[in-house]
């Protein structure tokens, strides 16, 4: 009761106040959802990540569409393999996250 | 002689038992192996922790860039190859199987990443000079959690492959049907 008489006395205060809670918690809610969804990992927009940003692959024009329709025949799939093998390097060739990379030697323990 | 000897043996194994504390496997393998170990880790502590911070950066930026790749092999290569291919009514299980093993294995790798990212964060706000085996436990752990990581990625470059060979198996019986029709 005495909350609401004070609210009625001041509205415009506790309008502010109202407004400044509700964002709060809306801040905390998204930023929950921010670190508990994992998308801070790949977050590469982070302070740490900004000598590397340079180097993300944006270059849509590289990435290959391949028709979800149309005739199959033996050319068809030569330039789906063609397609194909293209990105397929990119991820063969990196040979990404050997598992050495942490050993004692390599470390210099 | 003989029968003070075996008796000395005997005390000796009973007082081993009885006095000294079992050691745990697990403690085993979490502790750096010798003095030197603990010593080369704290005297190359800078060096090494400059080593994981690169490494930390250098695998998030792969993730990023290793992740679309994954995506453009899925949904813009193999998802329209086998919608293609049920569209021309040809039999596609094969390749429905491959791609949706990949999936599943895209999924795995995710976690695998998650996991990995979260290791190798805390290994890095570890103090190797004043917390030398507490720091080495975290490594270990990080070079499991890598090593997971590792094989996810072998399994799928091992699906990507599989995927090829059936689409190779398969333009090659549209090859032979064309020669068998021509002639």
């Amino acid at each position: 009761m005495h909350l609401k008489q004070w609210i009625m006395r001041y509205r415009l205060p506790a309008f502010l106040i109202g407004v400044i809670v509700l964002a709060i918690v809306l801040v905390l809610i998204s930023m929950n959802v921010y670190y508990r969804s994992g998308a801070y990992q790949l977050d590469l927009s982070r302070p740490e990540y900004k000598s590397v940003r340079s180097q993300i692959d944006t270059d849509k024009k590289t990435r290959h569409n391949f028709e979800a329709q149309g005739p199959i025949n033996s050319q068809v799939l030569e330039d789906f393999l063609r397609m194909y093998d293209e990105e397929a390097r990119r991820v063969i060739e990196a040979d990404a996250y050997s598992a050495d990379v942490l050993s004692n030697e390599q470390l210099g323990i | 002689m003989t029968r003070f000897v075996k008796l000395l043996i005997g005390v000796a194994s009973v007082f081993s038992l009885v006095f000294v504390p079992p050691v745990h496997a697990q403690e085993m393998i979490l502790q750096p192996s010798g003095p030197t170990e603990v010593d080369r880790l704290q005297a190359q502590c800078d060096t090494i922790i400059a080593t994981l911070r690169r490494l930390h950066t250098n695998d998030a930026l792969l993730r990023v860039n290793i992740g679309q790749s994954y995506n453009a092999i899925s949904a813009r290569l193999m998802a329209r190859l086998n919608s293609r291919l049920a569209l021309n009514r040809i039999d596609s299980s094969k390749f429905v199987e491959i791609a949706n093993r990949f999936d599943e294995e895209r999924d795995r790798f995710s976690s695998a990443y998650s996991e990995y990212e979260t290791a190798l964060s805390s290994l890095v706000r570890i103090d190797c000079k004043t917390r030398a085996t507490e720091f080495y436990a975290a490594l270990l752990e990080s070079r499991d959690a890598r090593t997971k990581l590792s094989n996810s990625v072998k399994t799928m470059n091992d699906n990507i492959r599989e995927y090829r060979v059936a689409v190779e198996v398969l333009q090659q019986e549209l090859k032979l049907e064309t020669h068998t029709d021509a002639s």
